[in-house]
């Protein structure tokens, strides 16, 4: 199992050089990445130094494309020269698609983090681009028995975010720079470097959870105010030979650096990865890890009347004045006859009065009934709107 | 000439005969599983049924939702789902995982439209879709219709654009607020609209008390671009909202309709935009915009009411659940009282005003007063018994009192 970080200087790469199991370095393009601070320039710099130093130069290519980034962007790409790169991470699959066609030969690391959480997704990825495909990218919303089952299972090598910010929002729009402008002028916009600006937004009813947002030249981004953190969890996935475990320190940057201290990281992770989190620069937490229940509530949340919904469905309440009356409407043709039972839409059966009588709405009494009528009873008990006039129990 | 589907979304049968009685040529729905809408009715079995059935008999078409970004454990029952929607005459299934796809490839030969929550943004991701044998793109709301223009051009697949409704701030599909913050699964129907509370923002600059909605986007409208719709050969123009009224949906349909009619027929016109738009802002909305179908969002896409209160210049009173000669039934959605005005829609034309001065109960006892939920019976007033075109189904509204309103920004 081996680490990778993003850097953005020479300081960062002396750093990775010494930190044991680290072998693949992130490169963030201003052109490419959501959160790319890096120039051409600095990027094919820092991508033959690290070469030199045998470390892996990775580009980074996470923002999503519509057409007109897409046309512009390739381009652009033209004079770049791609061949110092280990591999491109990609995220948008048409980015995949078109580095598939123009550069059959560049391996690509696929960012699956947002949806893919079935194994017949990745599956499917793998098969797309089975010939340049070396690594997928997991997301940390699936637990740790699915994460080992599809190290498993899949043809390719796979990553995982080990400790960082976990991302919450990715929007195209400009969300602050107009409004901190607005605010206190505080902000020159100029499009060739980097925009970078940072806030936090906190709920109203919860005024000090403070998610870190940011916006670059790419859109506004909002993180969770906890890092994600399974470094003292990973037993399970080396085991299951889990390729690559991320460790994205960018949000600690300090001068510029944005893989400050990660020698040190990576050799706590390797001996004692408990003190690790105790220590760690923010809170942590793994919400999903050891199992994703964010589906739960789902079943509270749905009609409990929804299996009596079919051929044995006569009528529905629609309304009822307590006393005096209540208000069907028919479904489908039937006859009086037929009718066996109600249930509430709380699930609770009523009982059909025995004097019960349809009348339409001109007051005449009837005994067979035509779909969509207005049909009026005399009150029954508890036949609230929603309430199902069956022929037959479920 | 041809012209583009309006397709329409429905939570359940009403919604469904509504929006096809005002001119969809297709509708979007849910069944039980699968779908984005956890909360949603949706329709079972036996509905998903006689909805088929019903647009059958009205030319119109029925796309199910299957668009839920599914774990191992939710494909259960998924080929048994789609063998179901094959044999009901499906015409196509809305899917935005690539798990799901293979799953329904495997299992069926329905058609497959990729949903909005795919993002697919360009031609490259439309060839690789295409290649996994999506028949229709509905392509992300980021793009202009010019781009989705060049898509179909370059990929050569069907290209479906989102024209009217709420809007996502983030990339659809992209955004997992919900799943951190509320422990639900915004990929899987659980979404709690959090782009749209309040938020303290502060810089180490600047701390503030202030309250802002940053993150909530005013709502989509197409009405003046339904021009490059045609030109760019958008092949079905959707509105948003599942979880909406049949006066939302019904109205919307109509302005539609008539819009790409008129445009089909060289008639649309410059009073009929007008006339168009202050139907939609009938409507409760968030402030309409024309999104990103010409230009990129920019800033004043955000919405910033802080009370999140939806405005409108009228609010829906009811449904016609039946009409005589003599009479219109209504199931009010809100109060009503002798003396108000109302509108009724028609499927066509202009909206039939009148004061109601006359009021019956169900079983017909004069009353001066029905409160919510209710069915009222209300006598002809002269331009309803004039107009004779007043049919079941048609939605009722009244003016809205007008609401005081905090903008944020």
């Amino acid at each position: 199992m081996q680490f990778n970080t993003f850097i953005s200087s020479i300081p960062d790469l002396e750093r990775c050089v010494n930190a044991p199991n680290l072998e693949e370095v992130l490169l963030e393009p201003i052109l490419l990445a959501r959160q790319g601070k890096l120039t051409e320039n600095q990027i094919q710099t820092l991508a033959g130094e690290a070469l030199k130093r045998e470390l892996r130069p990775v580009l980074v290519w996470d923002i999503l494309m519509p057409e007109r980034v897409m046309n512009d962007v390739c381009e652009r790409l033209k004079s770049w020269n791609l061949s110092q790169f280990a591999a491109i991470r990609v995220c948008d699959p048409g980015v995949a698609y078109w580095l598939k066609i123009h550069f059959p030969k560049m391996p690509i690391q696929l960012i699956v983090e947002t949806g893919n959480h079935n194994l017949e997704s990745l599956l499917g990825w793998c098969e797309i681009f089975s010939e340049t495909l070396e690594r997928l990218i997991l997301s940390i919303e699936l637990p740790e028995e699915k994460l080992i089952e599809y190290c498993q299972k899949l043809p390719v090598a796979c990553e995982l975010l080990g400790v960082g910010q976990i991302l919450l929002f990715y929007s195209p729009r400009s969300l602050l720079w107009e409004r901190q402008k607005e605010e206190n002028n505080l902000y020159e916009f100029n499009p060739n470097s980097a925009l970078y600006l940072e806030t936090t937004a906190a709920f109203e009813d919860a005024p000090n959870r403070h998610f870190p947002t940011l916006e670059t030249i790419h859109g506004t981004f909002m993180f969770l105010d906890k890092d994600q953190f399974i470094l003292d969890k990973l037993d399970g996935l080396r085991s299951a030979r889990l390729h690559t475990v991320r460790l994205d320190l960018r949000h600690l940057e300090k001068n510029g650096d944005v893989a400050v201290d990660i020698d040190n990281i990576c050799r706590q992770i390797l001996e004692d990865p408990a003190t690790l989190r105790l220590n760690w620069f923010r809170e942590t937490r793994a919400p999903f890890f050891k199992a994703n229940r964010t589906t739960s509530v789902f079943s509270r949340m749905k009609s409990k009347v929804a299996d009596y919904r079919n051929q044995n469905c006569l009528a529905e309440v629609l309304t009822g004045e307590s006393g005096k009356y209540v208000v069907f409407q028919t479904f489908r043709p039937f006859e009086v006859s037929q009718i066996q039972s109600m249930i509430m839409p709380t699930g609770e059966e009523i009982k059909i009065p025995p004097e019960i009588a349809f009348r339409n709405l001109n007051g005449e009494q009837l005994k067979t009934f035509t779909s969509e009528q207005i049909l009026v009873t005399n009150w029954i008990k508890k036949a609230v709107p929603g309430t199902l006039l069956l022929s037959n129990r479920k | 000439m041809w012209k583009p589907e309006l397709l329409a979304p429905a939570k359940n049968l009403e919604r469904l005969k509504v929006a096809i009685a005002y001119g969809a040529d297709a509708i979007y729905l849910g069944g039980q599983n699968y779908g984005l809408r956890a909360r949603a009715d949706n329709f079972t079995d036996y509905e998903l049924e006689q909805a088929v059935v019903f647009a059958h008999q009205h030319n119109a078409k029925i796309y199910v939702t299957l668009n839920a970004f599914l774990h191992d454990t939710d494909f259960v029952g998924l080929a048994e789902y789609c063998h179901f929607l094959e044999s009901i005459g499906v015409d196509a299934v809305i899917v935005s995982d690539l798990g799901v796809i293979r799953a329904i490839r495997n299992s069926s030969n329905l058609n497959i439209h990729l949903s909005t929550q795919a993002s697919c943004l360009n031609s490259y991701a439309g060839l690789l879709w295409k290649e996994m044998g999506v028949k229709r793109l509905i392509v992300g709301r980021e793009l202009t219709i010019a781009e989705a223009g060049a898509i179909r051009e370059k990929s050569g697949i069907e290209v479906e654009m989102f024209t009217h409704g709420a809007m996502c701030m983030a990339y659809s599909g992209h955004c997992t607020i919900s799943n951190f913050t509320a422990g639900r699964d915004s990929n899987r129907g659980g979404c709690i609209q959090s782009c749209r509370l309040p938020y303290h923002l502060e810089t180490e600059e600047k701390k503030s008390d202030d309250l802002v909605t940053f993150m909530s986007s005013r709502d989509l409208w197409g009405i003046y671009q339904i021009g490059e719709f045609f030109q760019h050969q958008i092949c079905s123009l959707k509105i948003e909202g599942r979880m909406k009224s049949s006066f939302y949906v019904g109205l919307t349909c109509k302005v539609y309709r008539q819009l790409i009619d008129a445009y089909a027929a060289g008639t649309l016109n410059a009073e009929m935009l007008q006339v168009a738009a202050r139907e939609l802002q009938s409507v409760p909305n968030r402030d309409y915009f024309s999104g990103s179908l010409e230009t990129p969002a920019g800033r004043d896409s955000v919405f910033g009411q802080l009370s999140g209160i939806n405005t409108g210049t009228y609010e829906y009173l009811g449904l016609v659940v039946d009409t005589t000669p003599e009479e219109i039934v209504l199931r009010l959605v809100e109060p009503f009282a002798l003396g108000e005005e109302i509108e009724i829609i028609p499927f066509e034309g202009e909206a039939i005003r009148g004061k109601v001065d006359r009021l019956f109960s169900a079983t017909g006892e004069s009353v001066e007063f029905m409160r919510q939920d209710s069915i009222a019976r209300i006598p002809k007033f002269p331009a309803a018994t004039k107009a004779g075109n007043i049919a079941k189904f048609n939605v009722v509204r009244f003016k809205s009192a007008v609401k005081e309103v905090t903008h944020a920004i």
